[in-house]
This record gives C-alpha cells, structure tokens and sequence, in this order.
C-alpha cells in the first residue's frame, strides 16, 4: 500500500475523511480486495494501540510533587491556581449556578399561587427594562427616589 | 504557597497527572528519570502559570510541555546511550496457547511500548499522540506545532514500522482480541 492510501486508511479510521472521501473509500474497499485487507490490517493495528497508554507514575505522585514545589524559585503569582482551576469549569458554571438558584429558592407551595420559579425566587414578576426606567423616572420626579443609592464610594 | 493554593495545585495534578504520565512514558518508557520529567512538567506549568492564556485546553497545554521536556531527556539519554528504557517483553508468551483468550492489559501495554522505543522520536512523538492518545491529526500537529501533512506522513511511516514489528505478536492474540469486537 502506498502512503497516500495508508494515509486515508489512517485518517477514515479517526474519522477525518469529509463525506465524498469517506465515500470513495468505501467504494474502493468493496472493489478491491487486497485494499480492503490492507485497511483492515491498519485498523486492528490502531485498535490494538488504542488504551495501551500509561494512566500514572504510581501512587503519591502528587505528594512527591508538592515537595518538589516547596522549594526556593518555584512561586508563581498568588492566586492563579485558583484562577485557572475557576477557569476549567467557566463553561458550566453560569448554567449550574441558575440551576442552584433557581432550585435552591423556589417554594414549592407558590405554583398554585401562578409563579413561575423564576418570578417565585426573585419574589416579584420581571419587568422589562423600559418599564422599569419609566417607573424610575416616576419615582425620581415625584420624591420617592433615593439618588444617594446611586453614590459610588471609590476608597 | 499558600495552603488554598496548595490543595488546588495538588488537586489540578492528580486530576492531569494520567495525561501527562502517558506522553512521558510513551515518549521514554520507565527509568527513573520518566518520573523526574514528569513532575518536571508540572512544576514547569507551576512557573510559568501567568502565561497560560487558556487559549489551548491545559490538557493540550501540559501535553505539549511533556513532549518538549521528553524530547530533552532523550537527547541527554542519547549522550549515555541510554535512548529508551522499554520494559522487556522477554518471556511474554504472547502467541502462546496457554488458554488465556486475551492480551492482558498490562502486556499489551508492555509490548506495545517495547516497540515504541524502536521507533525514532519524531515518528514516536507522532504515534504517541494521534494513535495512543487518541488526539486528532489538526490536535497533534499543534502540540508539536508541525503541519498537519507532516504529522501525516510521519503517522503512516511510524505506523508502517510499528506494524512490522508487532506483527509476530499480533498473529494470534491480536486476531482473538479482533474477533471479540
């Protein structure tokens, strides 16, 4: 087999051909025959590599490293530890955190009441943003509004 | 470091350690040095932490600080004529009937990387990744930043030779594994 066909045996097995390669190969497959026997010589192969890799260096591997850490010159800026663990796990954050909210402060007692979880758990129904601006304004003109909410202490 | 600090890095290692211990045991087999680059890896991720943009995923990240650090030793190793420290696969009876009706894990593993070790490096690093780790052709070329032809080509010769020399192993048991599937 020549390496541009190993090559495509190679890359139909991770699945990387697009739609009319993948095509054509299997057409080739089931016409030739020593072609088919090539390519499945290179899959058992590939399936025989697959999981064959190291999973540790042994147990306390860990440990071990700390100690390595304790030594001199070996700080990094404080808190991004911290910073990229809380980055591996930002996609599903905001999803989980809604979830917990929402089912963390509904009462079941007020769906019979009409609420939904969302307006249950805030304890008022949403209002869009134009209302809620007009509204202000009411209050702002009539007295009712405190400005000194809205003042931002910078130290 | 700081005791959160502490415990988060100890629970970031554990949690990659198996990615990592893969490349570097592909890449130079046991010794005891494997474990010196493997924690080498790690406290060089440590250091250089500020400069981790999350652009890559910190899989891809350590992996790719793993293959160079490898790569390194091995080039140390080749001044003390000691390139690759394989596991011997003498008195494995691999083709033998001895009632068993599949490769047990740990032998696979043992012969697989005993045949790795007779691979050069550039072609090893290829197989290690693509066929072993299971990372994607467009994966592998940006861990050890080549063009994906390359990693292709090199993928086909690396395959090509670890065929031939696994194929007196593969006879039987190999064909028994197949059949299971």
């Amino acid at each position: 087999m020549n390496e541009q066909d190993h090559i495509l045996a190679l890359k139909s097995m991770a699945g990387e051909l697009s739609a009319e390669e993948a095509e054509a190969f299997e057409l080739r497959r089931r016409e030739e025959p020593h072609f088919d026997h090539a390519c499945r010589q290179i899959e058992m192969t590939g399936r025989f590599l697959a999981g064959s890799g190291y999973q540790s260096f042994g147990v306390s591997f860990a440990d071990r490293l700390m100690e390595g850490l304790e030594r001199p010159g070996a700080e990094p800026q404080e808190g991004r530890v911290a910073e990229i663990l809380i980055g591996l796990f930002a996609r599903i954050a905001p999803v989980v955190l809604v979830a917990a909210v929402i089912l963390g402060g509904y009462n079941f007692t007020t769906a019979e009441e009409g609420l939904s979880p969302i307006e249950a758990t805030l304890g008022f129904e949403p209002v869009d943003l134009a209302g809620g601006y007009a509204s202000m304004l009411d209050e702002v003109a009539y007295g009712s509004y405190d400005m000194t909410d809205q003042i931002v202490e910078t130290e | 470091m700081r005791g959160g600090e502490k415990r988060a890095f100890h629970s970031l290692v554990e949690r990659y350690e198996p990615v990592v211990a893969a490349t570097v045991r592909g890449m130079l087999g046991g010794g005891a040095d494997a474990e010196d680059v493997g924690q080498e890896v790690f406290i060089r991720f440590y250091k250089s932490i500020d400069s981790f943009r999350g652009d890559a995923s910190l899989k891809t990240y350590l992996t790719r600080i793993a293959i160079n650090l490898s790569l390194n030793a091995l080039k140390r190793r080749k001044k003390g004529e000691r390139r690759f420290v394989g596991e011997s696969v003498e008195g494995l009876d691999l083709r033998g009937g001895d009632g068993r009706d599949d490769f047990d894990a740990a032998e696979r593993r043992r012969l697989v990387h005993h045949a790795l070790g007779q691979i050069d490096e550039k072609h090893r690093a290829v197989l290690l990744l693509r066929m072993i780790e299971g990372y994607s052709t467009a994966e592998t070329a940006g861990i050890l930043e080549l063009p994906q032809g390359t990693v292709l080509s090199r993928l086909s010769r690396g395959m090509k030779k670890l065929e031939e020399l696994l194929a007196p192993y593969m006879d039987d048991r190999a064909k028994n594994l197949e059949e299971k599937r």
